[in-house]
């Protein structure tokens, strides 16, 4: 991993630090190896396939795909928690990466699954990603339609897999031999089209004349989110709703949602709502995850800038860079004093946005981001900063 | 805006330009050397590349759509969506192996291809024990040579399998062009891309999304 990544990497682990504390999360870290034996069954209901290791006494191992399954298997003193954790995938073959996420275990109320979107919503927020939007869906919607239609179960799975694939084409030729009413054959064949904002999918679900327990259901939900989305600062018009909204894991069972930005063709982050077994006993919980390697991505195309300064520090001026840094530091922003003699391979190699040299009551400036070099009064050079950073905060 | 389309180059290329022509889409570049060629109202770009590689332009972004037939597709699962079925370059995706070949009396069956996914998939779908033997190219080579008892592979003439002494035993499945789209890019251009769908599906009459 380069500098300028792992730097993001500290920047995003910081931010979510910060949001989930403020919320009363608590940090977690979660195993990545453990015994296979006791997750059989979890893996078996989730569709993932993870690394297995046979040790020196012949036990099967297991590498964690998705940190989720193994936060059930601990014993958790809280309800609330946030993780940063190496994971292992497969992706044409086994990859080590991070995964980071905000759970909240054991509760089934809207309240939660709105509080965890919202801090979706913060967490890239606070990243300084840019346009992007949070789609929800939910699974209930999709199963009752199919359900009506008392279509066998093959059938059923490869209608699912063409709704998912948004391919209108080929469920009205699957629905075309079924002797249904024509309305719920169009309702079927029109779930690819059900996304959009919030308020035009529920009006649109409001005006369909098929109605059903889990239908109805959904739109409450839907409804009650609203109302709550509407008391917390955010844009309603970046929360969407898309009906053919899948998660790879199987053990999503509600309200499901993925993160995207334009111009950046990967989600950011998913998540949703789920039941899994611990110790023969299900458990509900709500949650969003996130692997660093594309919303990284997400943040390099869309974000905000992350300013940072170099300070050179030589043993003439070694007092104002302590001074000089410590006045940056405390208005936020992240210096680092380097022990050396500026040279123009040096300024080459260090990526931060400013170099700062003291000489004096001077500083002088190497700013890539304007590309100039200017010398400026030390005391000037602060209020500048200071009042820039007030201009940036007010914007 | 325009909309990006990975296309894979050579004979898809220029029966998907020809057919679209007649709706208005042209291009000047077209025998050029360049990968990338925009139509003259600048609404549309097409990307050539090889058609292995039309999922990965769309996948990660690179591309709005693609162009790519459906053996390349299914060895991808929920990546991207499936929005349209050109019913253009058709062909079986089939089972094939030597003439005294019986594919019930197998009780292990081994299987060449340049399709690991759809070959585990047939497996799968038969309930047959086996495994897939994973090969880039001359796949033939799998039956004549050993390596495999029979061979997962797109049959267009028969020809190839003739020449070799192979025969089909089995249509997997019919493959076409179909139009792939990223996940993402379908929502934030959804406009552009239904307009699209719309003026070509007078010529191609496919399964629109629409």
């Amino acid at each position: 991993m380069n500098y300028k990544a792992l730097e993001k990497l500290n920047f995003v682990d910081k931010q979510l630090t910060k949001l989930a504390e403020q919320h009363g999360y608590q940090k977690i870290f979660p195993k990545s190896i453990d015994n296979y034996a006791g997750f059989k069954e979890d893996y078996k209901a989730s569709n993932l396939t993870p690394f297995k290791l046979i040790d020196r006494e012949g036990e099967i191992n297991i590498l964690h795909e998705d940190p989720t399954i193994s936060l059930f298997q601990a014993e958790l003193k809280t309800d609330k928690l946030f993780y940063l954790t190496k994971v292992f995938s497969w992706d044409s073959k086994y990859k080590e990466n991070l995964k980071g996420g905000l759970e909240i275990l054991g509760s089934e109320s809207d309240i939660s699954d709105v509080e965890i979107i919202v801090l979706s919503y913060k967490f890239l927020e606070s990243l300084g990603v840019e346009n992007f939007y949070v789609e929800i869906g939910h699974s209930d919607y999709i199963q009752e339609l199919l359900t009506m239609a008392g279509m066998e179960k093959p059938l059923m799975q490869k209608i699912n897999d063409q709704i998912h694939k948004k391919n209108s084409g080929m469920i009205r030729k699957y629905l075309k031999e079924l002797s249904i009413d024509e309305n719920l054959k169009q309702q079927i064949a029109d779930i690819p089209k059900m996304f959009g904002s919030i308020d035009e999918v529920v009006q649109r679900l409001e005006t369909n004349c098929i109605e059903g327990k889990k239908i109805s259901e959904v739109k409450r939900k839907l409804k009650t989110m609203v109302q709550l989305f509407k008391k917390y600062d955010l844009e309603l018009s970046k929360i969407k709703i898309d009906f053919s909204l899948t998660n790879k894991y199987s053990y999503y069972n509600g309200i499901i949602f993925k993160a995207y930005t334009n111009n950046y063709g990967k989600k950011l982050l998913q998540g949703g709502r789920y039941t899994l077994n611990k110790n023969q006993k299900e458990i509900n919980g709500v949650g969003f995850g996130f692997n660093l390697r594309e919303i990284l991505g997400g943040i390099k195309m869309n974000g905000r800038k992350m300013r940072d300064y170099t300070i050179m520090v030589s043993n003439a001026n070694v007092e104002q860079s302590i001074v000089l840094a410590e006045k940056l530091r405390k208005m936020g922003y992240t210096v680092k004093k380097m022990e050396d003699k500026l040279n123009f391979e040096l300024i080459q190699r260090i990526k931060s946005d400013y170099i700062l040299e003291v000489d004096k009551k001077m500083v002088k400036v190497i700013d890539s981001i304007r590309d100039q070099v200017f010398k400026k009064d030390i005391i000037n050079y602060v209020d500048d900063v200071r009042r820039n950073k007030m201009m940036e905060s007010i914007h | 805006m325009s909309l990006k389309i990975a296309i894979s180059k050579g004979r898809v290329l220029k029966a998907f330009v020809k057919r679209i022509e007649n709706v208005g889409y042209s291009f000047d570049q077209l025998n050029s050397r360049k990968l990338m060629i925009s139509s003259r109202d600048e609404k549309i770009q097409l990307i050539t590349v090889k058609s292995l590689d039309v999922p990965l332009y769309v996948k990660n972004g690179y591309a709005d759509l693609g162009i790519v037939g459906s053996d390349v597709i299914d060895e991808y699962s929920d990546v991207f969506y499936e929005i349209y079925d050109l019913n253009m370059s058709k062909c079986d995706l089939c089972i094939a192996g030597k003439t005294d070949l019986t594919l019930e009396e197998k009780g292990y069956l081994k299987i060449a291809t340049k399709y690991p996914k759809q070959g585990r998939d047939y497996l799968k779908d038969k309930k047959i024990e086996g495994e897939v033997i994973k090969l880039n190219g001359s796949v033939e080579l799998g039956p004549l040579l050993g390596i495999s008892d029979c061979i997962l592979d797109i049959v267009e003439t028969g020809n190839t399998l003739k020449e070799n002494n192979l025969i089909v035993k089995e249509v997997y499945k019919s493959i076409s062009s179909r139009i792939i789209a990223n996940k993402i890019f379908y929502k934030t251009k959804n406009k552009e891309i239904t307009e699209f769908l719309e003026k070509i599906d007078k010529v191609f009459g496919g399964m629109t999304n629409e």
